[in-house]
């Protein structure tokens, strides 16, 4: 008895297998060239924009805010704008870069300094005279007339201090800006 | 990653409106010459991307607008990179649209059924010449400066509603901030915006016509992706590498400062308008209008192309 043939699997037509490979190469150059072309443009318009990372901020020199005189040491705090050369991109002009309250108690010589910012959020407190404390317009938080934090407040700390000198009867005073919303102190550089 | 693509697919529909997109047929094969309108619109992407982070960098006024092109150029890592593409791209569009506009003319591309694609691409390349010339005023310097105050001064030499026409484009009876928020608006608002939607009827049109076929055909007929694409890409790619050159080389010069009030070269053509010497009897008035009118006439000329060159035989499409 005869063998019956061995059930073979119908052949595929034959696909030639250099069309195959120059379809793929098709392919994967279109996405390649396309890629490049169409990458150059967004990866140097995100080199731009991440140009601001670059910058570091202008505090940390001693600038003159006052004379000796114009805080009597009555105890009172006062404000003082502090206007120094403040490069903006590219405006590099005199201006206002904040505010600061300097006190004298009776006897004291050297003021302390605070900056007008609040720590929460970065507005200026003002000084309220008849409760003799710090109040800021913003998130009500408030603060004693030395500084110190009057709970429950928003705010995570005291006001920050800034560190002065007397200059022959000037006073001067070290600016510099802190990240706000923290607990610790932390120069802004 | 497929099931996710499936499930996407249920809700929207996305494999079919890319296979719509990418499986277009390409009778008698791709070429070459096909690649001009894939380049545009990419030169389109380019000035789109890159003037969009300009203008994070950017202030529109005659106080700041020099200032802030000079800290974009000089300061910014890669600003001169960045700057110096959209600037390039800009005049690679002028030159692009007119490789565009030449192969729809020699292809015969303008004629039935395509004569409305036709007149949406002679919007569009108004609307490239009008980004060019409200482009060309914001960075303030000596060029933009006297080149648009001329452009606008041109304008009030417009019969009846000149002097009304021009204080409304310079935005008050002089020429300073108002002209630079005008001319930004236009140029980063209102004539991108009309620009994408032109470019969307041109391409919907373009897709329902199909391929303005060259005969005789190279081959049996291909697919857009990825035979066509890959021309287009390599063409893209090709104008992009053009543009890096002309950047690094444009870097060493003195930018803004130098006293020429040239007009962009794309808009060179009407400049025998300027040059002309008006008098006191109105000849201003009749120059203008005059080159106005061949210009308007060169328009409706050009609008009337789909029917006037139908029968030239040397374009004819068998």
């Amino acid at each position: 008895m005869a063998k019956p043939p061995a059930a073979t699997p119908p052949r595929e037509p034959a696909r030639p297998a250099t069309s195959e490979r120059r379809g793929f190469l098709t392919r994967f150059g279109a996405i390649v060239a396309g890629g490049i072309a169409g990458l150059i443009p967004i990866v140097s318009g995100l080199v731009v924009f991440f140009d601001p990372l670059r910058r570091n901020g202008q505090g940390g020199k001693f600038i003159r805010v006052a004379t000796l005189d114009a805080v009597p040491d009555d105890g009172i705090p006062r404000q003082f704008p502090v206007i120094a050369r403040r490069v903006d991109a590219w405006n590099d002009s005199l201006e206002p870069v904040g505010a600061v309250y300097l006190r004298r108690t009776q006897g004291q010589e050297m003021p302390e300094c605070w900056t007008a910012t609040c720590p929460h959020a970065g507005c200026f407190v003002a000084y309220d005279g008849p409760t003799n404390t710090f109040k800021c317009p913003c998130h009500n938080s408030s603060f004693q007339v030395d500084g110190a934090i009057i709970p429950p407040s928003p705010s995570p700390r005291a006001m920050d201090t800034l560190e002065c000198r007397l200059d022959s009867q000037e006073i001067l005073v070290k600016f510099e800006n802190f990240y706000t919303g923290k607990a610790d102190k932390v120069v802004k550089t | 990653m497929k099931s996710l693509f499936d499930w996407l697919d249920d809700r929207t529909g996305v494999r079919g409106f890319l296979h719509e997109a990418l499986f277009e047929r390409v009778p008698g094969g791709a070429r070459w010459r096909y690649v001009w309108g894939s380049t545009l619109s990419f030169a389109f992407f380019v000035q789109l991307v890159t003037g969009l982070f300009l203008w994070m960098c950017y202030s529109p006024s005659a106080q700041t607008a020099w200032e802030s092109v000079y800290y974009i150029q000089n300061e910014m890592q890669g600003g001169w990179l960045l700057r110096g593409i959209h600037h390039f791209m800009a005049q690679a569009m002028v030159v692009l649209l007119v490789l565009h506009f030449m192969q729809v003319v020699i292809d015969g591309a303008y004629r039935a059924p395509r004569e409305v694609n036709f007149w949406l691409g002679l919007i569009l390349m108004q609307i490239v010449l009008a980004l060019s010339l409200t482009g060309y005023l914001l960075p303030w310097d000596q060029k933009g400066y006297w080149a648009t105050r001329v452009a606008t001064n041109l304008l009030s030499v417009v019969p009846l509603v000149g002097p009304q026409l021009q204080q409304l484009v310079v935005g008050g009876a002089d020429y300073g901030h108002m002209t630079l928020t005008r001319f930004f608006a236009l140029h980063a608002g209102v004539l991108p915006g009309l620009l994408i939607g032109f470019l969307v009827l041109h391409i919907a049109l373009f897709r329902r016509h199909g391929l303005c076929k060259k005969e005789p055909a190279k081959g049996p007929d291909a697919m857009f992706w990825p035979d066509q694409i890959l021309k287009d890409a390599v063409a893209c790619l090709a104008v992009m590498a053009v543009l890096p050159s002309r950047c690094v080389c444009s870097r060493t010069k003195d930018q803004s400062t130098r006293l020429t009030w040239a007009p962009s070269w794309a808009l060179r053509p009407i400049r025998p308008i300027n040059i002309r010497q008006p008098d006191r009897s109105g000849t201003s008035c009749f120059c203008f209008s005059s080159s106005s009118c061949s210009r308007a006439g060169a328009s409706v000329a050009n609008c009337w192309a789909p029917w006037s060159f139908r029968s030239w035989p040397c374009w004819r499409s068998s």
